[in-house]
């Protein structure tokens, strides 16, 4: 991040090499250990499932919005997946305005490549009508400190904050017109989940 | 206005299934609150300093289900591009996350949000510095123009003003405040003015005092501190009189207002009592008691509050910053040069 980490001195190098090369890194950890992470959901009563991981200094909040639209029509049976990245200033001043936005756009298009896997997560699961309604899901992912290692905790907010999604139940009826009407569940346990099994994760390597 | 460049401009296809539900009754008993507290009571309040590590100074806070974060950055150099100037800015910006209301809401920074960013940098501004008596005073509805430049005036001359002091301190640099509303239930405005003030207090910003936010919803004759989402939203009370939202920021140890919103019909709101309100607030206590005034009041008291909270916490932040001095570890110190010597 800061250009002041990039300028080691060679003995600092050495002492970085030598320690990796011990299986030994210079905050303790091995080689493939992962940092401590602290994983919540159900965070924020305004959204569908939502989900706070810690990593280490990385700090995640993921929000999942449940609305209802209409499907693409080249695929009327399966509702839709919007994966949306903020880089807030609040976990870095480069982040103001603009600044995040690279770096928020390269890690949504990462979470849109691993979810466009048929066998990730079964769309057809958020269909109401088809070619008619089904459900939008936007994935908010709201990064609120920067500490390292985005992709992973990323990846693994993102899958609790699905696993932790609630879609209310939804019943349709036709009228006499043959008019197809929506109505919603009152009871606010009648809830379906979605099957976050299949659904991957994030793991990033450096190599020294 | 820029939009957002990364989606596709249209119009929303999709909508929230709450359209589709049942609406859940929002009529409530007269006397109680549907969470149960009396009307001038306060949710519970959560206050924490120090969250975000790689911000000079940082805050938490929770009003029941209420969440805002703010960072500080700074005192750093103002950008290159910028006027030259021999007294320090303060910046100030406020995000609603996407999920954090029942609507989802936009990536980009909307009108609503510029407008909650600058009430907060005005809330602030008269601890950090004071601009021309500081105070600020927005009306949204039921106040001509007239009146409102008579208060500036009549603010000017009664307000103590204390001059550009303490961003004398830091010229040609700036303090940002970046705050996020993760949850939305009510009192948004309050809970991220009295985060802001802690996140600055945190960072060791020079302030004359910390500011604490506290709102309160006017339904008919009834006021409400620390109005919850549903009561903000409620249509109760739109037909009778008075109805509005009144929200103010209190410097509490020196006793003076360093903001005030008011939103809503209140018609006893005249220019006139409202100086006068300021005025005694400024010199000494003698208030009218009419509607508004009485609810600015609530408000103050609301305020005064959630100070010792704020106080807790910046005691507490301190104290995990600066480890105590054990002073048995002073004199094995000593201790141990004298049998050195």
């Amino acid at each position: 991040m800061s250009s002041t980490l990039g300028v080691l001195s060679d003995a600092e190098r050495l002492f970085i090499v030598h320690g990796v090369q011990d299986d030994l890194r210079s905050d303790g950890r091995a080689c493939e250990d992962y940092r401590h992470v602290e994983v919540e959901t159900d965070v924020v009563s305004n959204t569908s499932g939502s989900a706070r991981l810690r990593l280490g200094n990385t700090d995640i909040l993921v929000g999942v919005k449940a609305e209802m639209g209409e499907p693409d029509p080249g695929r009327p049976k399966e509702g839709k997946l919007e994966f949306f990245v903020d880089c807030s200033a609040n976990a870095s001043p480069e982040f103001e305005g603009r600044g995040g936005e690279e770096l928020a756009i390269e890690v949504s298009n990462a979470l849109q490549r691993i979810f466009s896997s048929k066998s990730t997560l079964d769309l057809t699961a958020l269909c109401i009508i088809p070619a008619g309604q089904c459900w939008v899901l936007f994935v908010d992912v709201l990064v609120l400190e920067c500490g390292g290692n985005l992709f992973d905790a990323v990846s693994l907010a993102v899958k609790a904050a699905l696993f932790s999604t609630r879609l209310p139940t939804v019943i349709v009826t036709a009228d006499d017109e043959g008019q197809q009407e929506i109505e919603l569940s009152d009871d606010p346990y009648d809830v379906k989940r979605l099957d976050v099994d299949n659904v991957p994760l994030i793991v990033t390597l450096s190599k020294v | 206005m820029p939009g957002d460049s990364r989606r596709v401009p249209g119009p929303q296809d999709s909508r929230s299934p709450h359209w589709y539900g049942k609406q859940p009754p929002q009529h409530q008993e007269t006397g109680t609150r549907q969470d149960g507290r009396a009307d001038h009571d306060l949710r519970p309040v959560y206050l924490h300093a120090g969250v975000v590590s790689q911000a000079t100074g940082s805050a938490y806070i929770e009003l029941g289900q209420t969440k805002v974060i703010a960072a500080v950055y700074g005192p750093r150099e103002i950008a290159r591009r910028e006027e030259f100037t021999m007294k320090g800015r303060l910046c100030c910006e406020l995000k609603f996350a996407t999920f954090s209301c029942r609507r989802r809401r936009q990536h980009m920074q909307d009108n609503q949000e510029k407008d909650v960013s600058l009430i907060v940098l005005q809330a602030l501004e008269p601890a950090v510095c004071l601009v021309s008596g500081g105070f600020l005073l927005i009306t949204k509805q039921g106040m001509c123009v007239a009146d409102l430049v008579q208060i500036y005036l009549s603010l000017i001359r009664s307000v103590l003003v204390y001059g550009h002091v303490l961003l004398d301190r830091f010229p040609k640099s700036q303090v940002d405040v970046y705050i996020t509303v993760l949850q939305d239930d009510g009192s948004a405005l309050a809970a991220a003015i009295t985060c802001a003030a802690a996140g600055l207090a945190d960072a060791g910003v020079m302030m004359y005092d910390v500011v604490t936010g506290c709102s309160v919803r006017q339904c008919g004759d009834r006021q409400l501190l620390d109005p919850s989402g549903s009561e903000e939203s409620s249509q109760e009370g739109e037909g009778v009189e008075d109805h509005g939202m009144v929200t103010v920021g209190l410097l509490p140890s020196l006793n003076q207002v360093s903001a005030l919103v008011l939103d809503g019909h209140l018609p006893q709101t005249t220019a006139v009592q409202l100086v006068s309100l300021v005025s005694a607030l400024v010199l000494d206590g003698h208030l009218q008691q009419q509607t508004a005034v009485q609810a600015v009041k609530t408000c103050i008291g609301g305020c005064q509050g959630i100070y010792p909270i704020l106080k807790d916490c910046l005691v507490k932040s301190t104290r995990r910053k600066v480890p105590a001095v054990d002073p048995t570890l002073i004199r094995t110190s000593i201790d141990g040069q004298n049998g050195r010597t």
